[in-house]
């Protein structure tokens, strides 16, 4: 069989890269290994007990989706996207106090006020500098990773050489750890661990100090929840391919991508199927996968920087619990004390920074954590559709918990998800056990073998400073192009590390088409001049060498 | 209550190097040292009872910049007594009888590598001529206030990074990359990779971003050599010692520091036994920075002090353990000798494990659990410098990568995981086991125990990117000075780091005196 184009990964950026070449006119196939499309953004019924009951194992929530443009280019709204604002985070005490983080950042410190005075005016004042970090940051991130827009470079650099409080702020958050900067900046247990439990890895690794820029996204654009879970997402994705004429065939895997002298041709799969590709193959999956699908022709030094690219490289890494409940919990001890919202609603957790840094430190010694710290969301309470009417489907996501415990995951994963479930029961009802019909378990070595990361790791390839940008997965990889002509890269593990943004699938497509001399649709501002990149490295170097 | 121009908490050497300029530009100095000798992690001692003319050195043994940072030469330490002799590089050896040597002479180093590949010597000799370029930027950096860049660090910087496309190509790479990544890409005998992962292990687990840097570790041989002080790392203590006391500065032993007091700044340093000194020009904290803030109660509060408090060590969980061992003979390398005339492998330091070995062993130490095939670094200290044994007798020092939080307890691991270390050797270096007097084995928690090193980390604080010039240990407290006046930081974990150089001690006093001048 012969196409234009053969994306390996039927995950969210295969799909949105898939529409945007399928748009085009080019004949565009996604290959997906697993039965259903949507990897880490994958919603079904997977609990056989609750057919009624929507389980989304990994991404629930959107941040990055809404702002990387990919649903108005796509009119994504045309093919049945449509979503839910969330109304934020709480971070329940054990005493039936509660914290939310809430879109609006006055209510927001309000709530934080009746823990700390001095932590309310703290966040205030951090939210006012982080929201100017973001424009840089994410700014950055919603780029491409080398071409960028002059006048946007020219307004960063303006701001970064006039605004000596963001400087100082980014270059803390860069360089230090999330402990350091979490509790360097605020004294109430509340604050403090609602920022711990966003921790992403390490609490104690350099460079994780952006953990404090966590809460200023959902202040500046809020997070949707999508209708039908992150699946709405890929169930969009899917009518609109199919809309442009694209194809998709699941089930069956990629067993070797086929090259002739350094050009990719096409994929065989697993059963002995050839797909041709006339013009490019796109690995939407794992980029470590790679160079083992190419073989001999993929550069062996550049393979061998895949190799050890960091992916939960602190041994560090994230288990889900689905519950689907037959009743509807209570929060008792929580929610009669709060008038101003229903708090089966935010996106609940418990952990402390205290209990989050003892958890982490048992998991990177490979030991499951005597208490597991949680966040859970009630998916239904906000999207009705996902649940039967008066029951519940809960996701309970631990974010620290061992990537390769000892023994392996098959003998602690039964035991690791009712420690998790006992751990939650008394905040969200001590009649759980009783309401449970079914619970679908994701361990990391679950995802692994799932999505084909090699531990599990939710971001392909580790949040790194050092993993971003042209350094995405790995220098000499971070332009989507590889050393085989007409082999793409694409996924999470590309620029940007951004969740469900679409942006990587995007920016795919533009590096195809532009290699292919099409027109490219929505065009990116041009490259800058030679003149303009030698003034911005040298301001950068002046920058840099006068310190902040 | 004594009354002194500057109180400094910490003898080790960079203690000790601050304290020698201060006293040499007239100020009184007095050092207070928690143990009953100076020297910290530079310390030469007689630690196994039995064998008092044994002179063991646990922690460090040879210095790359002391010389070239110019503390010898301006503490005029020669007058004192300061010897040493050059050192004899670093010599891998292989399970089959072959040896590879790294020394000074990049000519001679390359065609020893040529033996075992020569797209290995070829790639060798272009890393080892950018290595020494990007070196040279340090050279001017690492010796000044990280802060303030004079015109010429930025010039040299310029000038290595603008003339050669090798030096721009390949600084992003060790910058970014892992150690392990940029050796497997880089090399491709065993040997070769070997001896890059075992010296390269010393100073970073190697699947960490930027690990790659310890590629250039050869290059400092290249550069500048290094030496090894007669009577170990002591006899530069010794010096410096009489030094401070040539200047009309004391040093005070037995003297453990619980508080640095003041109203505002930090004028006073309480010791265990009650005694109170009074700083009347300022404090230098010449000890692991981690310490400085419990020490100063709310005086270094806030998010500085919690960041210093908390600085990174030996963050991925891996630390060291070395075993020193008194022995009663001569200790021969019968395996690789024969085959080496012209070279005596006794002199460099010798190395022992594959990169294999060496990632295994990181995996393991990280997880708590004690490596099955540790790889080990050996050094023959009386080949060098005889006198730090009786005639005919041997000291050696085995260092490890171990971990920091060992599953079993610290206590109960420290004699498995020295015995494995040594079967770890015996293959390699038969013999050593029937030698043995004694043994003073140190763990990273006894480590932690006897200097203060927080996770019993060698250099106090982890040198990764983010912990380099202004950012060391912490950002806010780069540049030696503190959020508390007069409190001063002058160790390992500032700026240039760690390894015996004095520049953090000097670096500290130039600080002080120049804000004293005012």
């Amino acid at each position: 069989m012969s196409y234009d184009v053969v994306i390996i990964g039927g995950g969210h950026n295969g799909l949105v890269a898939g529409c945007l070449l399928a748009r085009t006119g080019l004949k565009t196939i996604v290959v997906e290994k697993e039965q259903r499309l949507g990897g880490m953004a994958l919603s079904a019924p997977l609990i056989d007990a609750a057919p009624g009951h929507t389980v989304s194992p990994c991404a629930f929530e959107d941040l990055f989706f809404r702002i990387g443009g990919v649903v108005e280019e796509l009119e994504l709204a045309r093919f049945g996207f449509r979503e839910y604002e969330s109304v934020g985070w709480a971070w329940l005490s054990k005493d039936g106090d509660s914290l939310l983080i809430q879109r609006d950042i006055e209510a927001t410190v309000r709530d934080i006020a009746r823990f700390s005075g001095p932590d309310a005016q703290r966040y205030r004042e951090l939210m006012e500098v982080t929201l100017r970090c973001v424009d840089i940051f994410y700014g950055y991130l919603t780029s491409h990773p080398t071409r960028l827009d002059k006048r946007q470079v020219v307004s960063w650099l303006r701001k970064l050489i006039t605004d000596r409080k963001l400087r100082a702020a980014l270059g803390d958050m860069l360089s230090g750890s999330a402990v350091d900067t979490i509790a360097g900046t605020f004294e109430s247990e509340a604050v403090r661990s609602i920022f711990a439990n966003t921790i992403l890895g390490s609490p104690f690794a350099d460079g994780n100090g952006f953990t404090l820029m966590n809460t200023t996204l959902l202040h500046r654009t809020g997070i949707g929840r999508p209708v039908g879970g992150m699946g709405g997402i890929v169930a969009a994705l899917e009518r609109c391919l199919h809309s442009h004429g694209g194809e998709t065939r699941t089930g069956t895997a990629v067993e070797h991508i086929e090259t002739v002298g350094q050009r990719a041709t096409g994929v065989l799969l697993a059963d002995g199927t050839q797909l041709d590709a006339r013009r490019a193959v796109i690995a939407a999956c794992p980029p470590q996968a790679v160079p083992a699908l190419v073989g001999e022709a993929f550069d062996p030094r550049l393979a061998d920087r895949l190799h050890s690219a960091p992916d939960d490289a602190w041994g560090i890494g994230q288990l889900t619990v689905t519950l689907a409940l037959g009743e509807q919990v209570e929060l008792p001890l929580h929610r009669a004390r709060r008038t101003d919202v229903d708090l089966r609603q935010p996106t609940l957790m418990t952990g402390t920074l205290d209990s989050i840094v003892r958890a982490a430190e048992e998991s990177m010694l490979g030991i499951v954590p005597t208490e597991l710290p949680y966040w859970a969301t009630i998916f239904n309470a906000i999207d009705p559709s996902q649940a039967p009417d008066g029951q519940d489907v809960i996701d309970l996501y631990s974010p620290m918990v061992p990537g390769h415990p000892h023994g392996g995951w098959a003998e602690h994963r039964a035991a690791a998800a009712d420690r998790l479930v006992a751990g939650a029961t008394p905040f969200l009802s001590p009649r759980l056990p009783a309401y449970e019909l079914g619970r679908f378990i994701e361990t990391p070595a679950d995802r692994a073998e799932r999505v084909g990361t090699r531990n599990g790791c939710i971001y392909h390839i580790d949040f790194l400073p050092t993993r971003v940008g042209p350094l995405r997965p790995a220098l000499g990889l971070g332009t989507y192009r590889t050393p085989i002509t007409a082999l793409y890269l694409s996924g999470v593990g590309t620029h940007p590390p951004a969740g469900v943004s679409g942006l990587n699938g995007t920016r795919t497509a533009e590096t195809v088409l532009q290699d292919l001399a099409t027109v490219v649709p929505s065009r990116r501002p041009a490259l800058p001049g030679r003149h303009v990149r030698e003034v911005v490295a040298a301001k950068t170097m002046s920058l840099l060498a006068g310190g902040h | 209550m004594s009354d002194h121009d500057v109180v400094i908490v910490g003898g080790g050497h960079n203690g000790l190097v601050a304290a020698c300029y201060l006293a040499r530009a007239g100020l009184d100095v007095v050092v207070v040292e928690q143990r009953d000798w100076l020297g910290g992690m530079t310390t030469t001692r007689a630690f196994v009872p039995e064998s008092p003319e044994h002179l063991l050195s646990p922690g460090a043994y040879e210095n790359v910049y002391l010389r070239a940072g110019g503390v010898a030469r301006e503490l005029e330490l020669d007058r004192f007594g300061y010897r040493e002799v050059e050192a004899a590089g670093w010599a891998w050896l292989g399970a089959g009888g072959e040896s590879l040597l790294l020394q000074r002479d990049v000519g001679q180093t390359v065609a020893e590598i040529a033996r075992f590949s020569r797209a290995d010597a070829d790639h060798y000799r272009e890393l080892a001529v950018a290595g020494t370029k990007i070196l040279a930027i340090q050279d001017r950096y690492g010796t000044r206030d990280p802060r303030r860049p004079g015109w010429r660090t930025l010039l040299a910087a310029a000038r290595a990074l603008v003339t050669d496309r090798r030096v721009r190509a390949l600084l992003p790479a060790l910058l970014t990359g892992t150690g392990a990544d940029a050796i497997v890409s880089t090399f491709t005998s065993t040997a070769v990779r070997g001896i890059f992962a075992c010296t390269g292990t010393i100073l970073s687990p190697l699947t960490v971003d930027g690990s790659a840097i310890v590629m250039l570790a050869p290059a400092l041989l290249h550069h500048q050599g290094a030496a090894r002080p007669i009577g170990g790392m002591g006899g530069l203590v010794a010096a410096l010692e009489r030094c401070l006391r040539s200047h009309g500065g004391a040093a005070r032993t037995g003297a453990a520091v619980v508080a640095i007091g003041g109203r505002g700044r930090a004028e006073t340093v309480e010791l265990a036994d009650g005694s109170v000194l009074r700083a009347a020009r300022g404090v230098i904290a010449a000890c692991p920075p981690q310490l400085v803030p419990g020490l100063t109660g709310q005086g270094l509060n806030g998010s500085v002090g919690e960041r210093i408090r908390r600085a990174p060590a030996n963050s991925g969980g891996v630390g060291t353990l070395t075993v020193n061992l008194a022995l009663r003979g001569t200790l021969d390398l019968p395996a690789h000798q024969p085959a080496r005339a012209g070279v005596d492998l006794r002199r460099p330091t010798l190395f022992g494990g594959t990169l294999e070995d060496n990632l295994a062993a990181g995996a393991q130490a990280a997880r708590g659990e004690l490596p099955d095939r540790p790889p080990f670094c050996l050094a023959i200290f009386t080949a060098i410098d005889p006198s730090q044994a009786p005639p005919g007798q041997d000291v050696v020092q085995l260092y490890t990568p171990t971990p920091v939080a060992a599953r079993d307890g610290s206590e109960a691991s420290r004699g498995p995981a020295a015995e494995k270390l040594l079967a770890s050797v015996a293959p390699i270096i038969p013999g050593l086991a029937s030698l043995e007097i004694g043994r003073y084995v140190e763990g990273p928690a006894d480590l932690s125990a006897r200097t203060g090193a927080s996770n019993g980390c060698i250099y106090h604080v982890d040198h990764l990117p983010t912990r380099m010039g202004p950012l060391r240990p912490a950002a806010g407290a780069g540049g030696f000075r503190t959020p508390l006046a007069g409190l001063y930081l002058g160790s390992a974990g500032c700026h240039p780091g760690g390894g015996v150089s004095g520049l953090p001690g000097k670096l500290s006093a130039a600080a002080l005196l120049k804000d004293t001048a005012r």
